[in-house]
């Protein structure tokens, strides 16, 4: 396969050159943030085996819209926020499709099926159980913010809602997942001191 | 920092390093970095940006663009002005040294969509450029060479005494100046070989290879394994009279290169799986099934060809909206994996695709036996709705 031309220049030369058709810019796009968009997406959904798909979707949008981005600073959240997108409509697909399971097929819930090999792969599933009873918003709040680590700002952003807004879904979200968490041992060695948590307030 | 933000901050930091370790985040960049340029290129998008999408492939400004776009200039638009072309390192001009390194390819973009990729050690010039085409001279070693078809095309490749006029195709291209030998391998389309030795051109299809020289038989380096040849009648004819002359071309070997279908059928596991998942995120859904079937009856058994088995399923339900064939994937999976990892997804997506496809019995049947071996799965509900119509 022929490697395009590097593309020179920061995100505002990006976006022009995608408008105008750089054949190189499509791969500087993907390469410069990538990484970004698959953190969010698999911070979203889990050791999903469908994140390339999902990934490659989202860049497939964004090329598609290119011509709405107004402004070029805000590039790489506006890619996050169409990786949450695709991501809550996968969500919302699945939960149409099979209740509450939004696992990968590769690692369906099955009574049957052999447990995870490793704690650290069982506290995963365990995080994404719970992830997966929240509503999706809350999720998304939950998921970018302490998964993910976004700054609230940022993640407002990929959200597509306001600060305040935000915060309101993230703080329920935060009640309602270490309320749960406390209640699963497989989450206790990732919960940094567990009476910290009991002892919520108490500084 | 309070008590419980300093542990919610650990704790996602903990779920983020075992995300890291749990997927293979390079790997799946890589993989949806490959699907997303092969659609970009090979599939125009009609939407509103639509008239962006087309300039992806019908216009490469090269180097020039680069530029131009440092400068805030405007869109590339076709003009009558030959094509541009350009290397990673910048543009470059008529009759400069195209030189691949010792230890990697380098390719060419033009202005018009077309590229070449020359081999290590490689080595050619651009003589010509004109609106649609170029003429274009390797000197020594191998070329991948994809022009871009449009009516006008005219592209001229010379090899030692031999050119190829290309209309729209891809092949690669070798010529080897201490042995004179020639050789040709069409990936697609359609090439005309003329040269000072040939009586009358000789055309080759996509699939077909050949090898020629205009040098003495005894100055040949010996043949390769010939394969059976499989030639267009027009090539045949101009062979058939004796080659030994000086000056009548020799052929050395031909042969008809593997089908992808053909490819599968001796490639590793690895293999298949990373080309199953490489098509399928292409959106070649025939070259994907290929794939997964070829790991279903080579590999018999393996936790790979029990994946590929639901996979199928899967593309046939989502991307071929083909319930049937998706539900006898599904069925196949949960027989013949009875312990498999997947087996309680394939068992949910069969009741599904059994009701897609208006099957009421089999969407029962497949209903009862979900709820019997996973009562609290994630598509009970969906088996006791069916169970309850």
């Amino acid at each position: 396969m022929v490697t395009p031309l590097k593309f020179v220049g920061d995100d505002r030369a990006l976006v022009e050159a995608l408008r105008a058709g750089h054949p190189g810019a499509v791969a500087a796009l993907y390469e410069r943030h990538a990484p970004a968009v698959h953190r969010a997406l698999r911070s979203a959904l889990g050791p999903d085996a469908d994140l390339p798909d999902l990934l490659q979707e989202v860049f497939l949008r964004a090329l598609d819209n290119i011509a709405e981005l107004d402004d070029y600073e805000r590039l790489r959240g506006w890619l996050c926020s169409i990786a949450v997108f695709t991501a809550r409509a996968l969500i919302r697909r699945r939960a149409r499709r099979a209740w509450l399971s939004v696992f990968s097929p590769q690692r369906a819930a099955s009574q049957e099926q052999a447990p995870p090999s490793t704690e650290a792969r069982l506290a995963l599933r365990e995080v994404y159980e719970l992830l997966d009873r929240l509503p999706v918003d809350e999720r998304m709040a939950f998921a970018l913010r302490i998964i993910d680590g976004m700054t609230l700002p940022e993640a407002a952003e990929a959200c597509r809602t306001s600060l305040a807004t935000f915060k309101r879904r993230l703080a329920r979200a935060e009640r309602a997942f270490v309320q749960a968490a406390e209640q699963r041992p497989a989450l206790l060695p990732w919960l940094e001191g567990g009476t910290r948590w009991t002892q919520r307030g108490q500084g | 920092m309070d008590a419980a933000r300093t542990g919610l901050k650990a704790f996602g930091e903990r779920a983020q390093a075992a995300l890291e370790a749990e997927t293979q985040p390079s790997e799946q960049i890589r993989l949806a970095r490959a699907g997303l340029l092969e659609r970009v290129i090979n599939a125009p998008r009609k939407h509103a940006g639509a008239a962006v999408a087309r300039r992806w492939y019908l216009g490469i400004a090269g180097a020039a663009a680069v530029f131009a776009l440092a400068l805030g200039l405007a869109m590339f638009r076709a003009t009558d002005a030959p094509v541009a072309f350009a290397t990673q390192s910048g543009e470059t001009k008529i009759g400069d040294v195209l030189q691949a390194s010792e230890d990697a390819t380098l390719p060419v973009t033009f202005s018009e969509g077309s590229r070449l990729v020359l081999h290590r050690r490689a080595r050619a010039r651009v003589l010509d450029t004109e609106p649609l085409g170029a003429r274009v001279l390797l000197e020594g070693g191998a070329v991948d060479v994809a022009v871009v078809h449009r009516p006008q095309t005219h592209w001229l490749f010379e090899a030692g005494p031999f050119r190829v006029l290309v209309r729209g195709t891809e092949f690669e291209l070798g010529w080897q100046p201490e042995q004179q030998l020639f050789s040709l391998h069409m990936k697609s389309g359609r090439v005309e070989v003329s040269g000072a030795c040939l009586h009358e051109p000789k055309t080759v299809d996509g699939g077909g290879s050949v090898q020629l020289s205009c040098a003495q038989p005894s100055e040949l380096p010996h043949p390769a394994s010939a394969q059976p040849v499989q030639e267009s009648a027009a090539a045949q004819a101009a062979e058939s009279e004796p080659a030994h002359a000086a000056g009548k071309p020799v052929h050395v070997a031909s042969s008809a290169a593997p089908s992808f279908e053909q490819s599968c059928e001796s490639a590793s596991k690895a293999e298949l799986v990373s080309w199953a998942n490489r098509e399928r995120l292409a959106g070649h859904v025939a070259r994907a099934r290929t794939a997964l079937l070829a790991l279903r009856t080579r590999f018999a058994g393996s936790s790979e060809a029990g994946t590929a088995t639901f996979t199928l399923g899967k593309m046939a339900f989502e991307q071929q909206s083909d319930y049937a064939q998706a539900a006898s994937w599904f069925a196949a999976y949960v027989k013949e994996q009875p312990n498999g990892p997947l087996l309680g997804d394939a068992a949910g997506r069969l009741i599904e695709a059994q009701d897609a496809r208006g099957d009421r019995s089999g969407a029962l049947r497949a209903a009862r036996a979900y709820v019997r071996r996973f009562p609290d799965g994630p598509y009970s509900a969906k088996a006791r709705s069916i169970l309850s119509e």
